[in-house]
């Protein structure tokens, strides 16, 4: 009996591991740096696949809407991207002092909506950090409730999700590179919480009625990547 | 008098070739033909996406291109028997080859095709080991238990 016990222990791990990894294709900006100098040059990579950060695959041209850098103060550029071997990639250039954000848009030809859209927070070096200046407000969205470059192991980040700037209900996926996933729930009213385990960067995805989208971000090391 | 005559016969004849130019255009409702509906292994449909047909044999190219429906539908009308090829590919990782059978005489029913990909399918086929593994598991726990149990 004792033998059967451990069988079925072996078996109910087994499968929950096995769940964890069953994960839709995600898609995802990853960036050279998240703390950038005003002006410098940084390198952008359109990343997909199942194993954040590396990239499985590259997007098809057609898929592609747009890949934009929204600066401090509302002004919009799109950042060019060429296909390389399993992503795209190109160079952006925070000219302004403050929160930047890279949004890729992903909506098909004739589709009626973005299928898919992602965004990665870059912050210029000795810049105010504002959580405010998380939010782009159009779109599906997924927007930290604390600065994200204060964060240290063991603090707890609101997470929340945005349809067109209003709250709404979605679960969410959290994959922190180089360690575990977790599933989160945030609701209209509430928040997720998501406890910083970790230093580096850390993908959250959700999707709501076949519409997916992503936030990289990064959680500063001590010393490190900090403005 | 002439001149209203020869007006008469210019008017005439502009308006009676001005027809006789144009292409003229029509169409028919085909009771024919064969449809493949794509969909994401969670259900939801794979709208939009790109479709190439290809006939029998392979060979000069796709038969037909185009786009998905919004329910992730797409028909077409094969013109001579055997398998065809039918694949669906979102741009962004999934894509389904589905393979249409067509014979003679035969009715084409509606074709569904599933995007799953290796990964999923290598998961859910590990999956399905841990499923049988653990209701054997299980079984052995309870024979062993009912034998220990009729000897005490």
């Amino acid at each position: 009996m004792h033998h059967a016990a451990r069988l079925i222990h072996v078996y109910c791990v087994g499968a929950v591991l096995t769940l964890g990894v069953a994960r839709a294709h995600q898609h995802w900006i990853d960036l050279d740096t998240f703390a950038a100098a005003q002006g410098a040059d940084v390198g952008v990579r359109i990343c997909s696949g199942h194993y954040f950060p590396k990239s499985a695959l590259m997007l098809k041209g057609n898929v592609l809407k747009s890949v934009e850098l929204l600066s401090p103060g509302g002004a919009c550029a799109t950042v060019p991207t060429t296909p390389a071997e399993k992503s795209r990639s190109g160079t952006l250039k925070p000219c302004k002092g403050g929160v930047h954000i890279v949004r890729l848009t992903l909506q098909r030809p004739r589709a009626p909506q973005p299928s898919y859209e992602a965004k990665t927070l870059l912050l210029t070096q000795g810049a105010h950090d504002d959580p405010a200046s998380y939010k782009v407000g159009r779109g599906l969205e997924l927007v930290p409730g604390k600065a994200v470059s204060q964060l240290a192991r063991g603090d707890e980040l609101p997470l929340f999700a945005l349809l067109d700037g209003k709250r709404v209900a979605a679960a969410l996926e959290v994959l922190v590179e180089g360690g575990r996933g977790a599933f989160l729930k945030t609701t209209a009213e509430q928040p997720a919480l998501l406890r910083i385990g970790r230093t580096g960067r850390c993908l959250v995805t959700t999707s709501i009625k076949g519409r997916g989208c992503s936030l990289v971000f990064m959680v500063p090391s001590a010393g490190k990547e900090t403005p | 008098m002439r001149p209203f005559a020869l007006k008469v016969i210019t008017v005439t004849i502009v308006a009676a070739t001005g027809p006789a130019l144009a292409h003229g255009v029509h169409h028919r409702r085909s009771e024919e033909g064969t449809a493949v509906r794509a969909a994401y292994d969670n259900g939801s449909p794979m709208a939009f996406c790109d479709v190439t047909v290809s006939a029998p044999g392979g060979g000069e190219g796709a038969f037909q291109t185009g786009t998905t429906d919004r329910n992730g539908g797409f028909a077409f009308l094969p013109d001579t028997n055997g398998t065809w090829t039918v694949t669906v590919d979102d741009g962004m990782g999934h894509k389904v080859t589905a393979r249409v059978l067509i014979e003679a005489g035969a009715s084409a029913p509606a074709e569904t095709a599933v995007a799953v990909d290796p990964l999923h399918r290598a998961i859910v086929g590990v999956a399905l080991l841990f499923g049988i593994f653990g209701l054997w598991a299980l079984f052995a726990g309870h024979r062993k238990a009912s034998f220990s149990g009729s000897d005490t």
